[in-house]
């Protein structure tokens, strides 16, 4: 773009030389309708050329620095352009381009071949506050947003240390994403962040839509079901993690944050834990964690019960169940994936709804799934309150990502039920745990801390005691000195 | 290959590979021929192993596979655990599942063991963690047919003449019959760890009173004539109670089982890798003999799936603890220990 | 609810299922013969709409010339399988099992709970010390100890309604064909020691005073004496259910009563124990005992013999530790 190069030595530009220059650069940003090129005239005459993108810039305050520049600040003083918001730099046409998409303003000064910036983003972007999907009863309420200082003050201030780092990268050919990173420099995994930094690095590709892309580059298995990175929009939980050695990578067009390594159980914490007093939220992790099993396990126990193993149930209940199923034409397995599709689709229906329509919809599928089904004969009462139950079980966890994991493994086990009886159960359960234990969040155990066997750590993710200190991830598979925090 | 153990990884290790896959069937052989003095029999045995294993405890420093002694043991694992997954597979399909085909319960039983045994080895090593803590359901349950003890049974001990003495410690040596593996596995032990005195003592003692418990209360519940008729006392047991909430209680245990058997089979096939795979070969080649070795057992174990040969394997159990759990190992022991030869010496 | 008649070789059994008609349970019965029991059981499954779940069986009932066959041979089918339930519970039955099966139809609402419940109730008073078919196999093939079954009859009177007679003497595995009545079995509750189920118990005191008492507590001490003696000594607490005349204020009516008591529950014993020896059937685990103090007195082809010969001494001591709620 060699338009600002005047090829005249008079560089006392009239007024006819300056417009077609700012004609040309109009059109070399394709006459975009926000685009603005305006002259303006500096001091002793000279002519200046101000850039910027009308939407993305904080234009009352641009004009107050302008003013007082304009005021103040002579040419021979040495740094005479530096100041907060502004700076000084040779002019470089290729990079004007990437400036003014980055919100700054940007004064061309065609004499003496320098631009100053005015750095005074004003970035559409929404007002903190509490995730929608992760909500707890005490505790803090606010949530990322999309803008990089913002989030980076809302962790700054709850640890106030300068051993809190941040960590730009711009990824993305044509989006330009800032992809940033947290850590803390003396606590963080120092393996971990090194396999971060060189997964973000080998990441080519053109656009970035969403964190879920940085995700699968991140990820040691993308194949597996269980998501190895945690996800989460809440700030404590953010901090709480940093502080433990992890690392946290935000990007600006999402308000999600993923943190790793992390482990199984991490998906099972909440802030709530720790505002809660210590026996009862022990007593409600311990809840949550059965509720793992519980909501895997129960439809494909039933499966097996009703289809092979009828005679564990005592005679009461048997001669119930028996009853509900004389009416029923088809096998249980089959019974069991007309309601749990029926759920599914309910559950993404109810994504969707707008909220006027939605409490209407909600009695709908209630008394469609609750009552008629069972009365038109098409499943039974008890199938009904296996797959209700198992619906509760599997919400209890408190990250969607690990809710959808668990409502999707359910599936396998309900079709080796359906083959094997307790055999297929107790196949599918082995396969699970070995494939739990192989898995690796950053190279780091998954199902730390059961695999190295670590009985204090399998305590404290059971129980919560007090006087709360933070501990450490296990580092690698084979028993090792860790480092104590 | 080399694994690193804590001592509690190292201590659950073991008492899977002894309990696991045995538990359930030493009480008759033992019973059968020891009559009303087996448990005083195998507290005396118990004792006489205990003492084994302090002398391993010390000397385990010498214990040193060459080629051929390696050769043998892996060739004694692998037909061993062919026999014992025979047998497992044998008492799924009688107590619950007659009608499944024998080789989709090997299959069952394979696939899981296979892929534990194709990942890293602190899989093998961590899993046992977990499930062994169902063995203690077992006790809470036998224990729910208590009213039905007859403390009588167990006495008077003079009726037990000699002949039932000899035989009936024999037999008890079956409990222990994987003594070998403790020396194996006892030099992956992290260093600074004490093993010696204390927690070797609480260890054993504590597997002997789960099979004494054992052994006790299955002489009480049942009368002598019954053990001519009954394989496996504990599940016959269960099988009788009555609890409100499950009306075939054996049923459940027996899942618990399998898991149990499917987790001590990863071990043995995680102390066969130990010793297979001393020095670095090929990913590749490693994962055909795993392979291998897992498609030779089901080929072995689905011939012997049969009464006669688990009643035949029955008798002669005993016979394995000696010769390959304390003869070979002392042979091994005293010959590198007159070459002067260590564990830190040699390659291994 | 199955029950068996007959002997091998001509076995009739008889099976009470619950079957669902539009919703409702309706009870079942069907008639099968056979020459085993399994051929029995297999006559049965051709005429049942679907197929017998063995595993929900409550009762087995079993007639008396069938008991007096020897108990083992029939139940052998239920150990075996694993599929059957062996903690439903063994009763005998007088006359014809078909009978006892109707009637648990039109006196109970849910198949084969009637008897279960019927035991299980006169358990708690100590009237028969119900076995379920582990148990009785147990004691069958154990030494020292026979079985002493339910019996169940029906009542003499137009209702046929089944009822509790007392208690069925085994000798071996055979049935004697002899009874220990409603009336007496609990005596033979505190000759064998069980202490944790009230006996009750009623006399009259001096031909006039009803007398009612409730055990608390049972100890029993049995010992050897010589070779052929056996003394067994019994300390009985207990508390007063009835007395129609006031008066425990003074001591010394207590101490009466205690003595009348303890006459009076020897004799009773003395009757059972005759009866015992004369059936050649030892219920109590006499043989038991003896087997652990004394092994070279027991001889266990011979046991039973032996024990008719045995001089057995009974000895009670009765102690009223309460008197209810009135003196």
């Amino acid at each position: 773009m060699e338009i600002l190069s005047p090829k005249r030595r008079d560089i006392l530009l009239d007024d006819q030389n300056v417009q077609q220059i700012i004609t040309k650069l109009k059109k070399s940003f394709y006459n975009s309708s926000d685009f603005v090129a305006k002259p303006i005239s500096w001091w002793n005459g000279e002519i200046a050329i101000l850039c910027f993108y009308s939407s993305i810039v904080k234009k009352t305050d641009v004009e107050k620095t302008l003013y007082f520049f304009k005021q103040n600040i002579r040419d021979t003083e040495m740094y005479w352009g530096e100041s907060i918001y502004t700076s000084v730099l040779p002019l470089d046409e290729k990079q004007l381009g990437q400036l003014l998409c980055n919100g700054e303003t940007v004064l061309v000064r065609l004499k003496t071949k320098e631009i100053i910036l005015f750095n005074l983003p004003e970035i559409a972007t929404k007002q903190t506050e509490e995730p929608v999907n992760e909500h707890v009863l005490q505790g803090s309420r606010e949530g990322l947003v999309e803008s990089f200082d913002t989030n980076v003050s809302l962790i700054r201030k709850r640890i106030r240390s300068p051993r809190l780092v941040v960590k730009e990268r711009t990824i993305g050919a044509e989006t330009k994403t800032t992809v940033y990173y947290f850590y803390m420099e003396d606590l963080v995994d120092t393996e971990a962040l090194s396999i971060v930094e060189q997964r973000l690095g080998k990441i080519k590709v053109d656009i970035i839509y969403s964190i879920g892309q940085i995700a699968d580059y991140l990820e040691d298995s993308v194949w597996s079901p269980f998501p190895q990175l945690l996800k989460t929009e809440r700030i404590d939980r953010i901090t709480a993690s940093i502080l433990e050695g992890k690392i946290a990578v935000v990007t600006d067009q999402s308000t999600t944050a993923l943190i790793g390594p992390s482990t199984f159980f991490s998906f099972y914490q909440t802030p709530d834990d720790f505002n809660a007093r210590v026996l009862v939220s022990s007593f409600y992790r311990i809840l949550r964690l059965a509720s793992f099993v519980l909501a895997i396990f129960l439809p494909a126990f039933y499966i097996a019960v009703v289809s092979f193993h009828f005679e564990i149930l005592p005679l009461e209940l048997s001669s119930q169940i028996k009853t509900d199923l004389n009416n029923i034409a088809y096998r249980p397995i089959l019974e069991a994936f007309i309601l749990e599709m029926t759920i599914e689709l309910i559950r993404e229906a109810s994504i969707r709804l707008p909220t006027a329509v939605g409490q209407t919809i909600g009695i709908v599928g209630g008394l469609v799934i609750g009552d008629a089904i069972v009365n038109a004969g098409l499943v039974s009462n008890m199938m009904v309150i296996v797959v209700a139950f198992t619906a509760i079980a599997s919400f209890v966890v408190p990250s969607m990502e690990m809710n959808s994991t668990v409502r999707f493994l359910r599936f396998p086990f309900m079709i080796l039920a359906s083959l094997f009886g307790f055999l297929g159960i107790a196949l599918g359960a082995v396969i699970l745990l070995i494939h739990l234990l192989n898995l690796t969040s950053l190279t780091r155990p998954y199902f730390s801390p059961i695999i190295p066997i670590a009985p204090k750590e399998i305590f404290k993710t059971l129980f919560r005691f007090p006087y709360f200190k933070p501990s450490r991830q296990a580092e690698s598979f084979s028993p090792k000195e860790d480092k104590k925090l | 290959m080399n694994i690193s153990l804590t001592r509690i990884q190292f201590f659950s290790l073991l008492f899977s590979i002894f309990t696991g896959f045995i538990y359930i069937a030493f009480q008759t052989s033992v019973i059968s021929y020891g009559k009303r003095a087996s448990w005083l029999m195998f507290i005396a045995i118990s004792v006489l192993v205990f003492l084994l294993f302090i002398f391993y405890e010390k000397t385990y420093k010498y214990f040193i596979l060459g080629k051929i002694t390696s050769f043998i043991y892996v060739a004694y694992w692998l037909s061993h655990l062919a026999l014992l997954v025979a047998y497992t597979i044998y008492v799924i399909s009688t107590w619950m599942m007659p009608t499944t085909p024998n080789y989709v319960l090997l299959l069952m039983l394979l696939i899981p063991s296979l892929y534990a045994s194709l990942s890293r080895p602190e899989t093998a090593v961590n899993i046992g963690g977990i499930f062994s803590i169902f063995i203690l359901v077992f006790i809470f349950f036998m224990l729910n047919a208590s009213k039905d003890f007859v403390v009588g049974n167990l006495f008077p001990i003079r009726e037990s003449g000699m002949n039932a003495w000899i035989w009936g410690s024999l037999h008890s040596f079956t409990a222990y019959a994987n003594m070998e593996c403790y020396l194996l596995l006892r030099r992956f032990v992290m260093k600074n760890k004490k093993v010696a005195g204390w927690p070797l003592f609480l260890f054993f003692w504590g597997m002997f009173l789960m099979y004494f418990f054992s052994i006790v209360v299955v002489m009480m519940y049942f009368s002598l004539e019954e053990f001519k008729l009954i394989s496996e006392p504990i599940l016959y047991l269960l099988h009788s109670q009555e609890v409100t909430f499950a009306k075939r209680l054996d049923l459940i245990f027996v899942f618990i089982w399998i898991l149990i058997s499917i987790i001590t089979m990863i071990n043995f096939i995680l102390v066969i890798r130990i010793v297979r795979f001393k020095k670095q070969t090929k990913p590749l080649y490693k994962k055909i003999e795993i392979i291998f070795y897992h498609v030779l057992i089901f080929v072995v174990a689905y011939f012997l799936a049969i009464f006669e040969v688990i009643e035949m394997a029955r008798k002669y159990y005993w016979i394995s603890f000696f010769i390959f759990g304390v003869l070979l190992p002392v042979l091994i022991i005293i010959w590198n220990k007159v070459r002067g030869r260590t564990i830190s010496d040699s390659s291994n | 609810m199955v029950g068996f008649e007959g002997v091998v070789g001509d076995i009739k059994g008889y099976y009470a299922y619950p079957e669902v008609v539009s919703g409702n349970t309706d009870v079942v019965i069907i008639e099968s013969k056979g020459k085993t029991p399994r051929e029995v059981r297999m006559d049965a499954e051709l005429k049942v709409q679907q197929s017998l779940d063995f595993s929900m069986l409550s009762a087995l009932l079993i007639g008396e010339d069938t008991a007096k066959d020897g108990l083992d041979k029939y139940l052998d089918l239920y150990y075996r399988s694993p599929k059957n339930s062996i903690s439903s519970l063994l009763i005998i039955v007088e006359g014809e099992v078909k009978d006892y099966l109707t009637a648990s139809k039109m006196w109970g609402s849910e198949v084969g709970v009637y008897f279960k419940r019927m035991i299980e109730s006169a358990e708690q008073y100590s009237i028969v010390s119900s076995y379920t078919i582990q148990s009785a196999g147990s004691v069958l093939y154990s030494e020292g100890m026979d079985l002493a079954l339910p019996y169940v009859k029906l009542h003499k009177g137009e209702e046929k309604r089944p009822e509790v007679g007392g208690v069925a003497l085994f000798s071996k595995d055979k049935f004697t064909g002899r009874l220990i009545e409603a009336d007496q079995s609990p005596y033979l509750g505190i000759l064998s020691g069980k202490h944790d189920e009230n006996i009750r118990l009623s006399f009259l005191y001096e031909g006039k005073n009803p007398l009612s008492i409730r055990t608390l507590d049972v100890k029993k001490n049995w010992k050897l004496d010589g070779s052929n003696k056996i003394d067994l000594n019994y300390e009985i607490e207990l508390e007063i259910d009835e007395y129609s005349e006031a008066g425990f204020r003074h001591s010394d009516l207590v101490k009466k009563i205690e003595s009348f008591l303890n006459k009076e529950i020897e004799d009773k014993m003395k009757e059972i124990i005759k009866i015992l020896q004369e059936e050649k059937s030892d219920v109590l685990g006499i043989g038991r005992f003896v087997r652990e103090k004394n092994y070279k007195m027991y001889d266990q082809e011979e046991w039973q013999d032996h024990f008719a010969n045995l001089d057995i001494n009974v000895n009670v001591k009765t102690k009223i530790l309460r008197v209810g709620l009135i003196h």
